[in-house]
């Protein structure tokens, strides 16, 4: 039970590292722009 | 036709999911010392976010001549009259170090560097201390401030009665308080600050307060310094205004 606690807990935390790794590239890019402007802005 | 009526539906309904979350635009720490840099950075943040926000004022005016001090009230007279709102922020904000502290605030003023001028006060010397910022606010300021936030959010257990005895909102690092009914009231809200975050990890930090935002829950507060605008810079600042302001509405204190 602990062991499959752990795994799953390790799991999680390593698909939470890298989408907020992607989600950081993501924002970077946002932020950098020259002015920001959403997809909605037409 | 149907297209564009789909178009408008899809539109509306973001619209409705934008206006369910919510955040506050804070400026902290305007002062005599630095408004004439700082409301100009004020107002380009209000520009962003596309209305007025709310500033955090310290009211001590120390060795400030008069005719700077007079320029100041102008100032505060101005941003009050456009409609931002004023929540008062200590009263000098940095700590006067001969005052007996308990064990915890001496820790919150190692950790502030002597900004958490209410850390570990006893109940005497908070209530002395909050009448004086009242009165130093009184003496230049207009108006009511709607709320108030203790330098650095570090206050002690007397601190958030006492200021809810006298204004009607009150902050700490995880909440707004409100008296409702004879009760506190608790609106849960992260504060995303950046002023005492070391630079190298000030990106990470920045998509953390994006990511936040974008998440549902809370009534958030983003808050800027004087300082923010040489560590992350005034494109980033007013990006992160832009791209938050597509994911929540805007509201003040006085909105809660």
């Amino acid at each position: 039970m602990s062991d499959w606690l752990f795994k799953s807990w390790l799991k999680i935390s390593a698909l939470t590292v890298i989408l907020f790794f992607f989600y950081h590239l993501f924002i970077s890019q946002k932020l950098e722009e020259e002015h920001f402007s959403s997809d909605n802005d037409n | 036709m149907e297209h564009n009526k789909d178009i408008a539906d899809i539109q509306a309904a973001e619209e409705s999911s934008r206006k369910k979350k919510k955040f506050i635009l804070c400026y902290h720490s305007f002062s005599v010392l630095n408004f004439k840099r700082t409301r100009n950075q004020i107002r380009k943040i209000a520009d962003a976010a596309g209305s007025p926000i709310s500033i955090a004022v310290i009211p001590s005016f120390g060795a400030a001549p008069e005719s700077e001090a007079e320029q100041f009230r102008e100032e505060l007279e101005k941003f009050v009259n456009e409609g931002y709102e004023i929540m008062l922020h200590g009263a000098r904000h940095r700590a006067d170090l001969s005052l007996k502290r308990s064990l915890q605030g001496k820790i919150a003023l190692w950790i502030s560097n002597n900004e958490a001028e209410f850390a570990g006060l006893d109940e005497r010397f908070t209530q002395a201390l909050l009448k004086r910022s009242l009165a130093l606010w009184k003496a230049h300021g207009t108006g009511k401030p709607s709320g108030f936030i203790p330098p650095i959010w570090f206050g002690n257990k007397f601190l958030k009665e006492q200021a809810l005895e006298i204004f009607d909102y009150y902050e700490d690092y995880h909440g707004i308080y409100q008296k409702v009914d004879g009760k506190t009231k608790k609106t849960g809200s992260g504060t995303l600050s950046f002023s005492i975050i070391p630079t190298p990890l000030l990106g990470i930090a920045q998509t953390y307060a994006c990511l936040k935002m974008l998440l549902p829950g809370g009534v958030h507060r983003l808050v800027f310094h004087d300082k923010d605008f040489r560590t992350i810079g005034e494109k980033r600042i007013l990006n992160m205004v832009r791209y938050t302001s597509t994911m929540r509405e805007k509201i003040m204190y006085r909105d809660l």
